[in-house]
């Protein structure tokens, strides 16, 4: 079973629309679990079809104050580092910021704080008809999206061990930080999705940095071709890309919102448009390289 | 849904109309303001943030910290002093219990602020550092760091990062109006209702940008979600290659294509905004 992340860095280059896609290719010939890591913006669940079969609750560390024990010296307040605690009267908790460190509880001189487990997000798990889901679902606003991750990656393995799934596909989180670090540590291999603008290869080049340090094999694949720097075969000029290859250029191809529309893969719905047929390269690409 | 694009947009267009104006990038994991601007980043100040190093000469050997650390980063090993192993979130538990003052207050850093000036627009960014994880953190850093120089500003405008995570809520906090850039496609829209969610619970004023109106989906059901959420929508911009052309070039679209119907969308919004709350 090799473990897929998809990711940008830039947000808004089709990373979503690109992994659902691959995954309908993929799953043509291999069983596939779809992991959603984006869990502060989850897409995956919105495609037609998806039934879902189980929810199961995600909880976090939070220190939750006892106010008849308080005293309201706001010790707590000083310590901690995190912005999670608002002043007044008394401290109030802002749960979103809270890391769960339990520093405030420690210099609680009457013990009015105590670190709990409070839900904070879930695991949705879904069947399209040609593949499980396993989706993140971040609480609105909140921290620790990187644990949930955590929880998405375990679960779809699970589910892949079960069903001998040769593949496990995870859209990642946009961005480098905690979400897209937890969903990539480990994973056999990381596509890179960007478009040929200097905004989103700069992001690239950032997320490029990050997964140099977890030492993953990595391609990258430009979406949103058929510019001036379309049909060229090569790495867009500056980025250091440390060796990666490009695995795939896709063309500019409305079919692809259109597609998206009808809440369906463009590969599936629109298997001759010139997108899906890159999409299709790419799928026998991945499955030429990690099976 | 193209976020930065408006914000790069609406804030060269109060500048050119003569406001002082802040453009301040708190997407701090993918912080592409200046390039959509064409502006270099110089002179980086670092951030930092506490991580502890352990001093053997004066530890007591009592693992108050090692029991204090929730993520269970420390780790007294057979021989010798203790040891931080994980990830350090730089919550200075460890600091609060130790009874002996064994323990130094060493850093490490998060990520990098500039600050680039270009006539009457000044942008403010932040990058996280390759590996770390304290985007919050990085963000309320560059939150404070504008604070400070606020009086210099007639308007500050702050580009957001993506996904509802608590990163979000750092980076709008104490704002006086939030522009909601969504599309009409379903994940649009899904993003949309959770975001006005997140907002109404804050009580903070806001108006939808809708960006490429003619992407397929459903204007309806946008419209549906703005009224559920008492949100008016402000204004919005079909699908425009020339947006794309002034990513691609590195400039506003009120610089590159001011006769375009995007330069005078943009021109537009920021009449009215700065109608609303500029004196």
């Amino acid at each position: 079973m090799k473990e897929i992340v998809v990711l940008s860095g830039k947000g808004g280059v089709g990373r979503s629309t690109l992994t659902v896609s691959l995954g309908a290719v993929l799953a043509e010939r291999n069983g596939v679990v779809l992991a959603d890591a984006n869990v502060a913006a989850p897409h995956l669940h919105l495609f037609t079809g998806v039934v879902q079969e189980e929810v199961v609750e995600s909880l976090a560390a939070k220190a939750v104050v006892d106010y008849d024990l308080c005293d309201h010296c706001m010790k707590c307040l000083e310590v901690c580092r995190f912005s999670a605690i608002i002043g007044g009267e008394e401290p109030i908790i802002f749960n979103c910021f809270c890391t769960g460190c339990g520093a405030c509880s420690l210099v609680c001189p009457v013990d009015a704080i105590t670190v709990q487990s409070v839900v904070n997000g879930r695991l949705n798990i879904l069947d399209t008809g040609w593949c499980r889901v396993v989706a993140g679902d971040l609480d609105i606003g909140e921290s620790g999206s990187g644990r949930l991750v955590g929880a998405v990656r375990k679960r779809a393995r699970l589910e892949a061990e079960k069903r001998g799934a040769g593949f496990i596909l995870i859209d990642g989180p946009p961005g480098t930080g905690s979400p897209a670090i937890a969903s990539m540590k480990g994973a056999d291999y990381v596509i890179l999705v960007t478009e040929p603008t200097p905004p989103a290869l700069h992001d690239l080049q950032r997320i490029v940095d990050v997964v140099a340090r977890y030492a993953i094999p990595a391609g990258i694949v430009l979406n949103r071709c058929g510019m001036p720097e379309a049909g060229t075969r090569q790495m867009p000029a500056g980025l250091r890309a440390r060796n990666h290859d490009l695995l795939a250029e896709i063309p500019l191809d409305p079919l692809l919102p259109a597609a998206l529309a009808e809440g369906r893969p463009a590969a599936e719905a629109f298997r001759a448009a010139p997108a899906s047929r890159a999409i299709r390269r790419l799928a026998r690409t991945m499955e030429n390289r990690l099976l | 849904m193209g976020k930065t694009a408006v914000a790069v947009n609406l804030a060269s267009s109060l500048a050119a109309a003569g406001h002082r104006t802040a453009l301040v990038d708190c997407d701090v994991e993918a912080s592409d303001v200046a390039v959509f601007l064409g502006l270099p980043l110089r002179e980086g100040v670092q951030v930092r943030v506490v991580q502890p190093e352990f001093l053997p000469e004066k530890c007591t050997d009592c693992q108050a910290c090692v029991q204090a650390c929730r993520r269970h980063c420390l780790l007294r090993p057979a021989e010798g002093t203790i040891l931080l192993m994980g990830e350090c979130s730089g919550c200075e538990a460890c600091f609060l219990v130790c009874p002996a003052e064994a323990i130094h207050r060493g850093q490490r850093t998060m990520g990098t602020l500039w600050t680039t000036t270009a006539g009457r627009l000044t942008v403010f960014s932040g990058a996280l550092e390759a590996g770390a994880k304290e985007s919050a953190l990085l963000i309320h850093a560059l939150r404070q760091r504008v604070a400070a120089v606020a009086e210099q500003f007639d308007v500050i405008i702050v580009d957001t990062p993506s996904g509802l995570r608590h990163t979000v809520i750092e980076a709008l906090k104490g704002s006086a109006h939030v522009l909601v850039v969504t599309e009409p496609t379903w994940p649009g829209i899904h993003d949309l209702d959770r975001l006005l969610s997140l907002l109404d619970m804050f009580a903070v004023r806001r108006s939808i940008f809708i960006n490429r109106v003619d992407l397929p989906g459903s204007i309806q059901e946008l419209k549906e979600v703005a009224d559920r959420h008492a949100t008016p929508i402000e204004t919005g911009l079909r699908m425009d290659d020339q947006l794309m052309e002034c990513s691609r070039n590195c400039a506003p679209a009120v610089q590159l294509f001011p006769q375009s119907l995007a330069a005078r969308t943009f021109t537009g919004l920021a009449r009215n905004l700065a109608g609303e709350y500029l004196p």
